[in-house]
């Protein structure tokens, strides 16, 4: 019985002696690298460059909701402007991270189409290769929080009299950082879409944050101070939404929306939402 | 209930003997180190940053469950696919498309990635030359997987480079782009002032060759991983185990930004003259006025003396770079290296991390240093210059000015001996 117990313990010195981790990384499936390796294909470029075609839909309809803060709106708190006083001070800068408009609607909420290689409405295309800006304007972000396609090109401008610089880096992608002057501007194409929107910041003034989203797609909108946003000209049918909040992050705002995301039936036409109601334990 | 302890007194031999067996064992028959999934970066990915994603526990919903077997299948995924593009720690591998020959001058050198691969033992290589040279010289502070995360890191401030993400502060490159091998293979020649980063200067020139291809080798490697998770994690994708694909997709990309980065260093015009010392007085003048200046901003971040004091006006925010700045300290567990503050340089102590030359202080103010927060003064494509290169080389010159500036020195004060000396 003793003796049993030893043993118990010694393998278990064993075992935890080697300080391998709890979990260990999953072993390479190395028949699968084999085949990988195999030999060099003939074609690399045709093989890897057989794309399908664009997905299409005939029918289109759009999706409108108002998201609304439930509980006592908070007092925006004022930001500590300790750069550039003079400039930056007079306009009383808020910490915008927790927006709430007048009527108890929440801003700043972002409601985008998370399906995958969703068609796209031709409307959309004259604007596809714009360019958007996103400025430094009376030291923050303007807007708060943007929305582009991978395909247009985003304008960082700076309208304040002092110098900014916007520092991004987004997941896999280049990272920029442009010291801009007074009227300065820096244009920049993201390679790649984003799961969710990029900081932005600026290192000479520390409060400012803001976000830029490229997506892909043009389906995405930000709620304004209402808590209202729109998304036009979805392909109907079944698709995947995300909610984005910058507090939280995913946004569940229903309980029954697991990681912040729902699905939704687009039909033919408009599609309400209705008022979705974000208890205030979320956004703490 | 018996406990343990008391059994051990009374048949103390035979366990002992059996635990010591087993510890012993650790030892004798170490296994090959492997290179590490980036978890860290993976939770980044997912909306919860929750480990347990990655974890069956037992329990769960039908499609909580789903999904986990789906992201446990990416980690499989990713496994399978590096080891197949890059192999292992002791043996090292790259497909061909990537790989230095006759037909592809742009490739990763294999012959020398092997040689700086490998345990540390004499004469294991095709010719018989030193293996094993980056675990000799470089994986107990930058990690076998290149993650900045070997066993002495935690006690370094600031921490090794973690080459994963293909970010590298100094380098002549542009704002966004990759170090040249040059610039690589001048730090481990050169270190890096005021870090550990030693000098590597004494190593034969075959031997540093052979630590830059490995560096690139693990930091394209490190990238590769990102862009794969990036699918199958962020974008909740799927991976072809596909030669062209992987290719294609995910490695190309990365060995592209390295060759591209040889064409991209910054080359300054030529400085206004600075021969006489009133020249020279007036440069550094004109450069003082733009390090005040709203244009330059240099005084927000390293204080108007230059003593890198200038971010404490505002103690609301502290600087990060991008290897510190998603450490959340909610959950700062799951970090292996706590969160680290970033520091404005101070420009009176004459150490410049990024190299002492004229043309070094040119790059960092016109490029700015890649995952810090300095930002590029310098013109950009797509973006004008926000200092002309004549203004640069007037603050290259303030700057250089700073350390030997009366106020710099240190005071002097009388030594006395308290305890008289017999």
């Amino acid at each position: 019985m003793h003796y049993r117990w030893t043993i118990v313990a010694a393998l278990l010195a064993g075992i935890c002696g080697c300080g391998r981790s709890v979990v260990s990384d999953p072993p390479p499936d190395e028949k699968l690298a084999n085949a990988i390796r195999g030999p060099q294909s003939a074609d690399a470029e045709g093989a890897a460059e057989a794309e399908t075609a664009a997905p299409t839909a005939t029918e289109w309809g759009s999706l409108a909701g108002r998201f609304v803060f439930d509980g006592q709106p908070p007092t925006p708190s004022p930001l500590s402007i300790t750069k550039d006083v003079p400039v930056c001070g007079r306009h009383n800068l808020v910490d915008e991270s927790l927006v709430v408009g007048p009527g108890g609607g929440l801003a700043n909420v972002v409601v985008f189409v998370n399906t995958r290689n969703v068609p796209v409405h031709p409307d959309y295309e004259a604007t596809a290769n714009e360019k958007v800006m996103f400025d430094n304007e009376h030291c923050r972000f303007e807007p708060h929080i943007l929305a582009l396609r991978t395909s247009q090109t985003l304008v960082v401008h700076n309208s304040d009299p002092v110098s900014h610089n916007s520092n991004l880096a987004p997941l896999g992608d280049t990272s920029i950082n442009p010291l801009l002057s007074e009227k300065g501007a820096a244009e920049h194409q993201f390679k790649r879409s984003q799961s969710a929107p990029v900081p932005v910041t600026c290192s000479i003034h520390p409060w400012m944050k803001g976000y830029v989203f490229p997506r892909d797609n043009p389906y995405v909108a930000v709620t304004d101070d209402q808590g209202s946003f729109t998304i036009e000209n979805l392909p109907a049918g079944d698709l995947e939404f995300q909610v984005w909040q910058e507090r939280p992050g995913p946004l569940a705002a229903k309980p029954e929306w697991k990681r912040g995301r729902f699905k939704f039936k687009i039909a033919p036409g408009d599609n309400d939402l209705g008022e979705i109601q974000v208890s205030s334990d979320l956004l703490n | 209930m018996q406990t343990v302890a008391p059994a051990a007194v009374g048949r103390p031999f035979a366990g002992s003997l059996l635990a010591l067996v087993l510890l012993a064992g650790c030892n004798a028959r170490s296994e090959p180190p492997q290179f590490r999934l980036n978890m860290q970066d993976y939770l980044e990915m997912i909306p919860s940053h929750d480990p347990a994603e990655f974890r069956i526990t037992g329990g769960e919903e039908p499609d909580v469950l789903e999904e986990k077997q789906r992201k446990i299948k990416g980690l499989e995924m990713i496994s399978t696919v590096l080891f197949a593009a890059f192999g292992t720690p002791d043996d090292p591998y790259l497909l061909t498309e990537v790989q230095k020959g006759d037909d592809n001058e742009n490739g990763l050198d294999l012959v020398a990635i092997e040689r700086a691969a490998g345990p540390v033992r004499p004469g294991h290589d095709r010719s018989s030359r030193q293996r094993g040279l980056y675990r000799l010289h470089c994986a107990h502070c930058h990690g076998i997987s290149g993650d900045g995360a070997g066993p002495t890191a935690v006690f370094l401030n600031p921490y090794p480079r973690d080459y994963r993400q293909g970010k590298f502060k100094f380098k002549s490159t542009e704002a966004s782009e990759k170090p040249t091998t040059a610039d690589l293979k001048r730090i481990i020649m050169e270190g890096i002032p005021g870090t550990a980063m030693p000098s590597f200067a004494l190593l034969p020139n075959d031997e540093i060759d052979a630590l830059v291809e490995y560096v690139k080798y693990l930091s394209i490697r490190g990238e590769t991983e990102l862009n794969l998770a990036i699918e199958l994690f962020a974008q909740e994708g799927e991976i072809e185990p596909d030669r062209a694909t992987i290719i294609e997709y995910y490695l190309s990309p990365v060995v592209d930004l390295w060759v591209q980065a040889e064409d991209a260093v910054v080359q300054p015009p030529e400085r206004p003259a600075t021969d006489t010392p009133q020249q020279l007085a007036a440069s550094i003048e004109e450069g003082r006025k733009l390090f005040l200046s709203k244009d330059a901003q240099c005084a927000q971040c390293h204080g108007p003396t230059g003593l890198g004091d200038g971010w404490l006006t505002d103690k609301t925010t502290v600087p990060y770079d991008d290897w510190n700045k998603q450490k959340s300290p909610d959950d700062i567990d799951r970090w292996l290296l706590p969160r680290q503050e970033l520091r404005p340089r101070n420009l009176r102590l004459g150490i410049y991390r990024g190299g002492r030359r004229p043309v070094d202080l040119y790059r960092r103010i016109h490029a700015g240093i890649l995952g810090a927060q300095m930002p590029g003064a310098g013109p950009a494509p797509g973006k004008p210059a926000t200092l002309t290169p004549e203004q640069i080389w007037h603050l290259v010159d303030y700057v250089r000015s700073l350390p030997y500036a009366d106020e710099s020195q240190p005071k002097h004060t009388e030594i006395t001996l308290h305890k008289p000396r017999n």
